[in-house]
C-alpha cells in the first residue's frame, strides 16, 4: 500500500514540478551529447580542425594552383604541394575534371574550386555533395577573413 | 513560391511515404500546386499509395538521362503531380542519385511545393534528397530508436548546411513508455510541426483493394485532420481548431486528473 502511495505521490509531484521521466531517454544520452559544431574561429588552422570534425573527414589541405599551402590539418606541408602537382598533372591529361578520386591509404579527393586545390582525405562513402558542402564552408570562411 | 521539402526520418517504416502522400493532398486542398518525388530509388512505394500502377517512365529514367522529368510526371489524386521511382533493381544500381539536385532545380519553380520522399538511412541517396531540397522535415515515431535515427539525420542535414524546419511525431498512441512530443522537441532542438495519431484508418488505407491515402479513404478521421494541420503549419496559415488532432478535452476535476496522468 505504501509503495502504491509513494508511486502516486512521486507521479503527482513530478507532474506539478515538471520533472521529466528520464528513463526513456537514457539510451539516447551518448547521441544527444553531440552538439552542433560552431565553426566560428579567427584562426584558420582551428577552423580547419573544426571543419574536419563537422564533415567527418580525416584531413583537409588547401593550396593555390602552384601548391602553396593556404591551410592544412596535416603537419607535413609537402602533402599540399604534392596534391596541387597531382591535380595539375591529371588535369593536363584529362581536361575539365570536376573531381579526382585516388585510392591510396584510404581515399584522397582532389577538387578544384575558385583557383584553389582542395585535397581531402576521407573514407570512401563521402559523396560529391558532401565535398561541395565542405568547400562552401571554407570558401565562406576565407571570404569572411579577407 | 517553389519550396522544396524533403521528408526524412533516418529509420525506416516511420511513415515518410504516408506523410508525403497525405501532406501533398492536404496542400492541394489549400489550392497549392504540389509535386511529389519518390526519391526512395531502391524501395519505392509512393506510386502504389497514390494509385499509380506500373508507370512506364520513372525517376530512374530521368536520373539515367534517358527521359525528361516532364515525361516522368503523372497525375495523382486531387490535382497532385507525381514523379514515381522505378521498381527495377538493375536500374537502381545504375542511377546516379546525385543528379536529383539538378533535376529538382530545373522544375521546382513550376510548383508551390515539391515534396521529396527520402529513403531511410543516411547514405548517399538520402544526402541527394536532402541536398535537392530547400528545407527538411523530420518525421519520427515516439520511440527511442526512431528519435535516435532522426537525430542522426538532423546531424547529416547540418553537415550539408540544410535548414531543418521541424519534426513531426507519427504513430502517437499515448501508451506508457512513449517519448512525448515535448521531449522530442527538446532532444532534437526543433519545433513540432504536428503529431499524427496512431490510427487504424491509416493502416486500413493500405489494405484496400486499391490503396488510397487516408485523406481520401477517411477524410474526416483524426489522422486526416492531423495531416491537414501539418499542411496549414507549413503554409503559415492559421491553425483551424477543426484540424487539431487531439480528441475532445474533458473539463473539470476529471479532466484535470486525466491531464495529470496522461502520457502526452
Amino acid at each position: 500500500m505504501f509503495r502504491g502511495l509513494t508511486k502516486l505521490l512521486t507521479k503527482v509531484s513530478s507532474k506539478i514540478l515538471n520533472i521529466e521521466d528520464k528513463t526513456k531517454t537514457t539510451s539516447l544520452d551518448n547521441l544527444l551529447e553531440y552538439k552542433t559544431i560552431n565553426l566560428s574561429s579567427k584562426d584558420l588552422d582551428d577552423f580547419l580542425h573544426k571543419l574536419r570534425i563537422k564533415h567527418i573527414v580525416n584531413h583537409i589541405i588547401v593550396t593555390d594552383l602552384d601548391g602553396i599551402v593556404i591551410g592544412s590539418t596535416e603537419k607535413d606541408l609537402k602533402e599540399g604541394f604534392k596534391s596541387a602537382a597531382m591535380y595539375n598533372y591529371i588535369n593536363s591529361e584529362m581536361k575539365d575534371l570536376s573531381i579526382i578520386l585516388i585510392e591510396s591509404k584510404g581515399w584522397q579527393i582532389i577538387f578544384k574550386n575558385n583557383n584553389k586545390v582542395y585535397f581531402i582525405k576521407a573514407n570512401d562513402n563521402l559523396s560529391k555533395i558532401e565535398v561541395h558542402a565542405l568547400v562552401d564552408d571554407l570558401e565562406n570562411y576565407l571570404k569572411f577573413i579577407k | 513560391m517553389g519550396e522544396v521539402i524533403a521528408i526524412v526520418s533516418g529509420k525506416g517504416g516511420v511513415g515518410k511515404t504516408t506523410l508525403t502522400a497525405n501532406l501533398g493532398i492536404a496542400l492541394c486542398e489549400l489550392n497549392k500546386t504540389v509535386l511529389l518525388i519518390d526519391a526512395d530509388i531502391a524501395m519505392s512505394n509512393l506510386s502504389l499509395l497514390v494509385g499509380l500502377e506500373n508507370p512506364p517512365i520513372t525517376l530512374h529514367d530521368v536520373l539515367l538521362g534517358s527521359s525528361s522529368s516532364q515525361d516522368a510526371t503523372y497525375d495523382g489524386p486531387n490535382g497532385l503531380k507525381i514523379i514515381p521511382s522505378g521498381l527495377s533493381i538493375s536500374n537502381y544500381q545504375r542511377v546516379d542519385s546525385e543528379r536529383l539536385v539538378s533535376i529538382v532545380k530545373s522544375i521546382y519553380k513550376e510548383y508551390d511545393y515539391v515534396l521529396i520522399d527520402a529513403p531511410a538511412g543516411i547514405d548517399k541517396n538520402v544526402i541527394s534528397a536532402m541536398s535537392a531540397s530547400t528545407q527538411i522535415l523530420l518525421i519520427t515515431e515516439p520511440t527511442a530508436p526512431s528519435v535516435a535515427d532522426a537525430f542522426k539525420a538532423k546531424i547529416v542535414a547540418e553537415r550539408l548546411n540544410q535548414r531543418v524546419l521541424g519534426v513531426i511525431v507519427n504513430k502517437v498512441s499515448s501508451v506508457k513508455g512513449e517519448i512525448t512530443e515535448k521531449e522530442i522537441m527538446k532532444m532534437l532542438e526543433l519545433p513540432s510541426y504536428g503529431k499524427i495519431p496512431y490510427a487504424e484508418d491509416v493502416r486500413t488505407s493500405f489494405l484496400l483493394k486499391k490503396i488510397k491515402p487516408v485523406l481520401i479513404h477517411a477524410p474526416s478521421s483524426p489522422s486526416s485532420n492531423a495531416f491537414r494541420y501539418v499542411a496549414r503549419k507549413i503554409t503559415g496559415l492559421d491553425i483551424d481548431t477543426n484540424t487539431k488532432t487531439n480528441t475532445k478535452k474533458r473539463k473539470g476535476f476529471f479532466g484535470f486528473l486525466k491531464k495529470l496522468f496522461s502520457k502526452k
